[in-house]
């Protein structure tokens, strides 16, 4: 009993290093021996899937708004890919933009990406409007009207000279709005798009703001929800092609059941180590 | 050697920079950290000139061209674009002390314009709609997280069944044996009650998740509601919100955990894949 004790005394005061190293070798080594789990698709993951299923080829686009940035793009990046080349392989269209500064080149690396490989045409199958500055006014000058908002593309040209966006006015236009973002935009699209247009909006968020928008869903105020590189993972798996959020769940996995026994063990050298030192308080 | 393989290596060499810190602090994760800041404030700089100001400001005011016409402000005349540029160069005021106060005026007008736009559709969207939501039928309704929720029920049972036969009836100071039976017992009556919860979905007869949304938000509220003491109905209200803000909070630390790692994840995969094309 009491090499045990000694056992957790000695766990309680491990050098945290140790366990960065832990950590460290069980993100690499699934990149070298991929596990191969199975990713079972979500209920909110389908819902947004079957939304963009609905698009219908050559009509009404998408609006996708890639509002993340740099930081959080290892959990978002592999969802707009997914989604982007989702809406490319049935033909539909897609319009692209940002409401943060950061998420311009995000956003154009990622059009740009998925429009190559499926061999999407500018101005044709998709456009990239750019950034503009001032969230809730953009969402709600969006429903009134995208020109007054965006009166040139990000490269320059009006609006108008762009073909797909011919027809193309306002929310009554767009079928559907996907919001990806690392920060409260998903939000604020909930706020000034669907609750004064009636937009449908779905949205894709960092695992750690999902919390905060799952009452959207029960409610109908959001269509569908990827939350974090999981439900990345599962928008793969829906569309077929796995990619970075598949490949790196498998790190994720090895690494949740890493701390879920540092959490066990460290509950346990807690109470095992108080009970002693209550015991050696006990006997003086 | 190519330019993007310079780029990927210098991105790869920040990121150990930044890596290093969890060694411990020192001079390279401080020089990523301080580059970081300066290139985001040149980055967002140019980036806002061109997105906002140019097309907002400099174009109208100038009657710069566009597609062969000028750009005008919202349709109206030049002379108005200068006014919120005007405003927004106020705010700078505020680095003089003796007109610091007119910066008060742009700003005034910044967060009375804001919560005109946003108290209407903001209320709508986390009370009025949230409230409608939340009034949901018992019984009656098809259930559509039957199986997560009836799952989690007949786990809980298990847990808190487990916790007063070995804890609360002291099984566990009579022997591991008994200790064993007791979790048996648990695990049996928790299947049991996921297999009873189960065909009740299936009949329609209850919505577990409804009930459960319900009581939780009662539990919730009745928490924090601070105008009583909590004894009684409202302290065993207030418990069972205890419990289901734990169970909020667990879900969001296990979330954040998930992101954090992600993040890791993502720098690993480029060091590994972009930077040294080992995968």
């Amino acid at each position: 009993m009491a090499s045990v004790t000694e056992f957790f005394e000695k766990f309680l005061r491990i050098d945290r290093r140790w366990i960065f190293l832990a950590i460290a070798i069980a993100v690499v080594v699934p990149f070298f021996l991929p596990l191969g789990l199975p990713v079972v698709v979500t209920p909110p993951v389908q819902r947004l899937y079957d939304a963009v299923e609905e698009l219908e080829l050559g009509g009404p686009p998408l609006l996708l708004s890639i509002d993340y940035t740099p930081a959080t793009s290892p959990e978002l990046e592999p969802m707009s890919t997914a989604i982007l080349r989702h809406v490319f392989r049935q033909d539909a269209r897609v319009i692209v933009m940002t409401l943060h500064p950061a998420g311009y080149g995000m956003a154009e690396s990622a059009i740009l990406a998925a429009a190559e490989e499926e061999g999407a045409e500018y101005g044709e199958d998709f456009c990239f409007l750019g950034f503009q500055p001032g969230t809730s006014a953009v969402i709600l000058g969006l429903g009134v009207n995208i020109s007054n908002v965006f009166p040139e593309d990000a490269y320059g040209t009006p609006l108008t000279e762009i073909p797909m966006m011919e027809g193309i006015r306002n929310y009554d236009d767009i079928p559907l709005l996907i919001s990806l973002a690392g920060w409260s935009a998903s939000e604020a699209w909930v706020y000034y798009a669907h609750q004064p247009y009636g937009q449908r909006v779905g949205g894709g968020v960092t695992a750690v703001m999902a919390t905060d928008l799952y009452p959207y869903l029960d409610s109908g105020q959001l269509v569908g929800l990827l939350g974090g590189m999981r439900g990345a993972a599962e928008y793969e798996e829906l569309i077929g092609q796995h990619g970075s959020g598949v490949r790196g769940m498998d790190s994720q996995s090895v690494i949740h059941l890493i701390i879920i026994i540092l959490i066990i063990l460290g509950n346990l050298a807690y109470f095992m180590t108080r009970r002693q030192r209550k015991l050696a308080g006990e006997g003086t | 050697m190519t330019l993007t393989f310079i780029w990927t290596t210098v991105g790869a060499l920040l990121t150990l920079c930044v890596y290093s810190f969890l060694y411990k602090d020192n001079p390279f994760y401080k020089f990523a950290e301080h580059l970081v800041v300066g290139v985001s404030a040149g980055y967002y700089l140019v980036i806002y000139y061109f997105n906002f100001i140019d097309p907002n400001v400099v174009r109208p005011v100038f009657q710069l061209e566009l597609g062969g016409e000028a750009v005008a402000f919202g349709g109206t005349e030049w002379w108005m674009a200068l006014i919120p540029g005007l405003l927004g160069l106020l705010l700078y005021t505020r680095f003089f002390p003796k007109i610091a106060w007119v910066g008060r005026w742009p700003l005034g007008i910044y967060v009375g314009g804001y919560a005109g736009l946003g108290i209407s559709p903001v209320m709508q969207a986390r009370v009025i709609d949230q409230m409608q939501a939340a009034s949901s039928p018992l019984a009656g309704v098809p259930d559509p997280f039957a199986a997560a929720t009836n799952a989690a029920l007949g786990f809980a049972i298990f847990v808190v069944l487990t916790y007063f036969l070995l804890v609360k009836r002291h099984i566990v100071a009579r022997g591991i044996a008994m200790s064993i039976g007791a979790v048996v017992l648990s695990a049996v009556a928790g299947y049991g009650g996921y297999v009873v919860l189960s065909a009740l979905s299936a009949q329609g007869v209850v919505s577990m998740t409804n009930i459960l949304l319900v009581v939780g938000l009662l539990g919730t509220l009745a928490y924090f509601f601070f105008s009583m003491r909590h004894a009684g109905l409202l302290g065993g209200l207030a418990r069972i919100g205890i419990i289901f803000l734990m169970v909020g909070f667990g879900a969001s630390f296990g979330y954040t955990v998930m992101s954090r790692i992600s993040l890791l994840i993502g720098r690993v995969s480029f060091l590994l894949t972009d930077w040294l094309h080992l995968i």
